[in-house]
C-alpha cells in the first residue's frame, strides 16, 4: 500500500484554516466586529455539509476519515454552532472582547479537535491535542479586561498543558522503543502477534493518561479546572468543558479501542481508583463552593469521572456508553452555560448562588430553564443525565465490577446536593431582585434546543445511544476483521 | 572497552547536567549559556546516530539563532538577577518524598524491563547505506510519510504568533 496525499479527505480542516486566517488578516480594516461572527457561523454551517460529504479515506497513514470521525464531528459541530451563538450573545455587553481573532480563534480550536479525532497515529493525536489547546490559552487570556485574573488562569492552564505534553512525549517515546511505529494499528497488531513486555506498554499508557488526563481534568491533574474555568469568558468555559472534554474522551476511546486493545482489561483495572477519586474529589468540593461557575467547573470534574467510568468496564458497549455521558454532557453545559450568560449580561453579581435568592419570582422562565439543567446534572429521571448516568452504571454493573457501580452511585448522590442548593436558593429564599432584560434570538435558539434535546434524551434516548454504539461496533468488526 | 556507550554516556550525563544547572542558576546570562551547552551536546548525540543534516540544523538555528535572541532579551531587559519568592519552597520536603516515591517506582519498573534489552538501540526508518545521503531521506520523510504532521506543527506555530502578538496589542489598549 502506497501513500496516499489525497487532499480531499482533509478539506474541511483546509476550509476552516483558511477561513480563521481570513479573519485574522482582515479584522484590522472592519470597523462593525460583528462580521466576524457571521463568516464563522456561515463556516461552521458549511463544515456540517463538508463532514457529511468528504470522501472517506487516508491521507498518508496519518489520518483517516471514516463513518465513526465524520459522526463524532458532527457532535462537536453541533456544539460549536450553539457556543459561537451564546458567544455572540455575550460579546454584546462585553464589548472589550469583541474582536473578530475571537471567532477566529475558537475555529483554529476545532480545526485541532477534528484532527484528533480522525488521527491514526499517536503522533498526530498529539499534534491536535496541542493545537486544540493553544488558542484556548489565548482566549482566556482574553479575559484581561474584565478579570485581572484571567493571566492566572491562563498560565496556570497553560503549564500543566506542557506538563501534560510532556507525559504524552515520554509516553510516545517507550512506545517507540519498544514496538518502532506509532500507527495505532500497527501497535494493536504487534501486540497481538508479538509476545511484548506488556508492563511497558501500559506504563506508555498510563504516561498517555496522565496527558489525557489533563485535558479531562482526572484527578491528580484536576487543580487548574476551577481558577482558569472562572476566569474566562463565560462562553469559553462552556467551550473547555464541553468540546474538548468531548474530543478528549473520544480520542482516548480510539487510543483503547485500537492502539491497546488487548490491554483493555488492565486498563480497566488501572482506572478503578482514578476514576472514583475524580468522582469523590469533584462532588466533595462542589459542595463548598458559592461562585456557581466555579461549583460547575468542580461538577465538570465529577463528569468527566461519570464518563471514565465507562472506560473500566472494558467492552465496546461500555466504551460506547462513555462517549454517549461526554455527549449529553455537552448539551447539559451549553444549556446551563447559555443561562448564565444571559444571567452574566444583565446582572453580573446573580452569577454568585446566594444572590439568586427569590429569582423564580419574577424570572419564571429563566428558573425554569435552570431547574431543568440542574436536574440533569444532578441525575434526575426525566433528563438525559440520568439515562447517561444510567446506561454507565448499568454496563459497569454487566462487566462485574458491582463494588465500583455502588460507589459511584453513593458519590452521585453527594453530588445531588451542590445542584439541588441552587434550586433552593432559588425557589425556596425570598427576596427581591429586578433587572431590565431581553430575550434575543441568540439566546432563545441554544436555550430552547438543549432544554428539548435534554428532555427528549431523557423519555427516549434509544436513537442516539444506537446511534454511538453501531458506530463503535462496526468500527472495530470493519477494523480487526476487515475485506 | 565499547567507545561508543562511552560516549553516548557522556553526552546524556552533561545534556541532564547542564540543563539542571541551568534550571537552578540564578543568573540569566548564565542559564542561556548553560542552555547552549546542552544544546551542542545534542547536537552531537544526533551525529551519533549518523545524521550530520540535523547536527547542522541543529547548531545553525537553535544556536546560532534562537540562543542568541534569548541574549538579547536578556540584555534588553536588563535582569541582572532574577527575583525569587519562597512560596514554592514552603512544602520542598513533602514534594520531595512524593517525588522520590514515584520515581523509585518509575524507575524499578523500568529497570524489570530493561535487563532483557540493550540499552541503546536506534529505530531509524531508513537504512543509510542503502541509498542517498540522510538529507534525501529526511527529505523524502518529511514531505511524503510525515507531510501531515508537518503542516500541523506549522499552523500551531502560526497560532502561537498571532495569539501572541494579538494578546499583547489588546493588553496594551486596555492598560491605556
Amino acid at each position: 500500500m502506497g501513500i496516499t496525499l489525497n487532499f480531499s479527505v482533509i478539506f474541511t480542516e483546509i476550509i476552516f484554516i483558511l477561513i480563521s486566517s481570513l479573519i485574522f488578516l482582515t479584522d484590522k480594516f472592519i470597523k462593525n466586529k460583528n462580521y466576524s461572527f457571521y463568516i464563522a457561523f456561515i463556516t461552521l454551517i458549511v463544515g456540517i455539509f463538508l463532514a457529511l460529504f468528504t470522501p472517506f479515506g487516508n491521507f498518508t497513514y496519518a489520518y483517516q476519515n471514516d463513518f465513526s470521525s465524520s459522526i463524532l464531528k458532527l457532535f462537536v459541530l453541533f456544539g460549536a454552532i450553539l457556543i459561537t451563538l451564546i458567544s455572540y450573545n455575550y460579546l454584546q455587553h462585553f464589548k472589550a472582547l469583541n474582536y473578530g481573532e475571537y471567532y477566529g480563534l475558537i475555529l483554529f480550536s476545532l480545526v485541532g479537535s477534528f484532527i484528533m479525532l480522525s488521527a491514526m497515529d499517536l503522533l498526530t493525536i498529539y499534534l491536535g491535542l496541542e493545537l486544540m489547546s493553544f488558542p484556548v490559552y489565548f482566549l482566556i487570556a482574553l479575559n484581561y479586561a474584565y478579570n485581572k485574573t484571567s493571566l492566572e488562569g491562563s498560565l496556570k492552564y497553560f503549564l500543566m498543558g506542557s506538563l501534560g505534553s510532556l507525559f504524552i512525549l515520554i509516553g510516545l517515546g517507550l512506545v517507540y522503543y519498544f514496538i518502532g511505529t506509532f500507527t495505532l494499528p500497527e501497535i494493536s497488531h504487534k501486540l497481538i502477534e508479538e509476545s511484548i513486555n506488556n508492563k511497558i506498554l501500559l506504563l506508555a499508557f498510563i504516561f498517555f493518561l496522565g496527558g489525557f488526563s489533563i485535558k479531562l481534568s482526572f484527578v491528580p491533574f484536576h487543580m487548574w479546572a476551577p481558577d482558569a474555568y472562572e476566569s474566562a469568558p463565560v462562553p469559553i468555559t462552556s467551550f473547555i468543558a464541553s468540546i474538548m472534554k468531548f474530543t478528549a474522551m473520544a480520542t482516548l476511546v480510539k487510543i483503547i479501542l485500537i492502539g491497546f486493545n488487548p490491554l483493555k482489561v488492565q486498563i480497566g483495572e488501572l482506572l478503578i481508583p482514578i476514576i472514583l477519586l475524580t468522582i469523590l474529589i469533584g462532588n466533595i468540593m462542589a459542595i463548598k463552593q458559592d461562585n456557581i461557575i466555579r461549583m460547575l467547573a468542580y461538577s465538570s470534574i465529577a463528569h468527566a469521572g461519570y464518563a471514565g467510568l465507562g472506560l473500566i468496564s472494558g467492552n465496546y458497549a461500555g466504551y460506547s456508553f462513555s462517549i454517549f455521558y461526554m455527549l449529553v454532557y455537552l448539551i447539559m453545559t451549553i444549556g446551563i452555560f447559555s443561562v448564565l450568560v444571559f444571567l452574566a449580561n444583565y446582572k453580573k453579581d446573580l452569577l454568585n448562588i446566594p444572590n439568586m435568592a427569590g429569582l423564580s419570582k419574577n424570572y419564571p422562565f429563566i428558573s425554569f430553564l435552570i431547574l431543568i439543567f440542574m436536574f440533569s446534572l444532578a441525575g434526575v429521571p426525566p433528563t438525559a443525565g440520568f439515562m447517561a448516568k444510567f446506561y454507565v452504571f448499568l454496563f459497569l454493573i454487566k462487566a462485574k465490577y458491582i463494588w465500583v457501580a455502588l460507589l459511584a452511585i453513593l458519590f452521585s448522590v453527594i453530588g445531588a446536593y451542590p445542584y439541588l442548593r441552587v434550586l433552593k436558593v432559588i425557589y425556596m429564599d425570598e427576596k427581591d431582585i429586578s433587572f431590565e432584560y431581553k430575550y434575543g434570538i441568540t439566546f432563545l435558539i441554544p436555550v430552547c434546543l438543549t432544554a428539548f434535546l435534554v428532555i427528549i434524551l431523557g423519555v427516549y434516548p434509544q436513537v442516539l445511544t444506537n446511534i454511538i454504539y453501531k458506530t463503535i461496533y462496526l468500527y472495530v468488526n470493519l477494523f480487526f476483521y476487515p475485506q | 572497552m565499547n567507545w561508543d556507550l562511552v560516549i553516548f554516556y557522556y553526552l546524556a550525563f552533561a545534556m541532564v547536567i547542564s540543563s539542571i544547572l541551568g534550571v537552578l542558576s540564578n543568573n540569566p546570562i548564565y542559564t542561556v549559556l548553560l542552555v547552549l551547552v546542552m544544546i551542542v551536546h545534542q547536537a552531537f548525540l544526533l551525529l551519533t546516530l549518523g545524521s550530520e543534516f540535523l547536527t547542522a540544523i541543529q547548531i545553525i538555528v537553535y544556536a546560532g539563532a534562537i540562543l542568541v535572541l534569548f541574549l538579547f532579551v536578556v540584555y534588553l531587559i536588563n535582569l541582572r538577577k532574577e527575583t525569587t519568592r519562597s512560596i514554592f519552597v514552603r512544602r520542598c520536603s513533602l514534594a520531595l518524598i512524593i517525588f522520590l516515591i514515584f520515581f523509585g517506582m518509575f524507575f524499578t519498573n523500568l529497570m524489570l524491563v530493561f535487563r532483557n534489552k540493550p540499552f541503546i538501540q536506534a529505530y531509524l526508518p531508513f537504512n543509510f547505506n542503502e541509498k542517498a545521503s540522510d538529507v534525501w531521506w529526511i527529505a523524502n520523510y518529511l514531505f511524503k510519510n510525515y507531510l501531515l504532521q508537518f503542516e500541523i506543527i506549522g499552523v500551531i506555530l502560526l497560532i502561537a504568533v498571532l495569539g501572541s502578538v494579538f494578546l499583547i496589542r489588546k493588553v496594551k489598549s486596555i492598560n491605556n
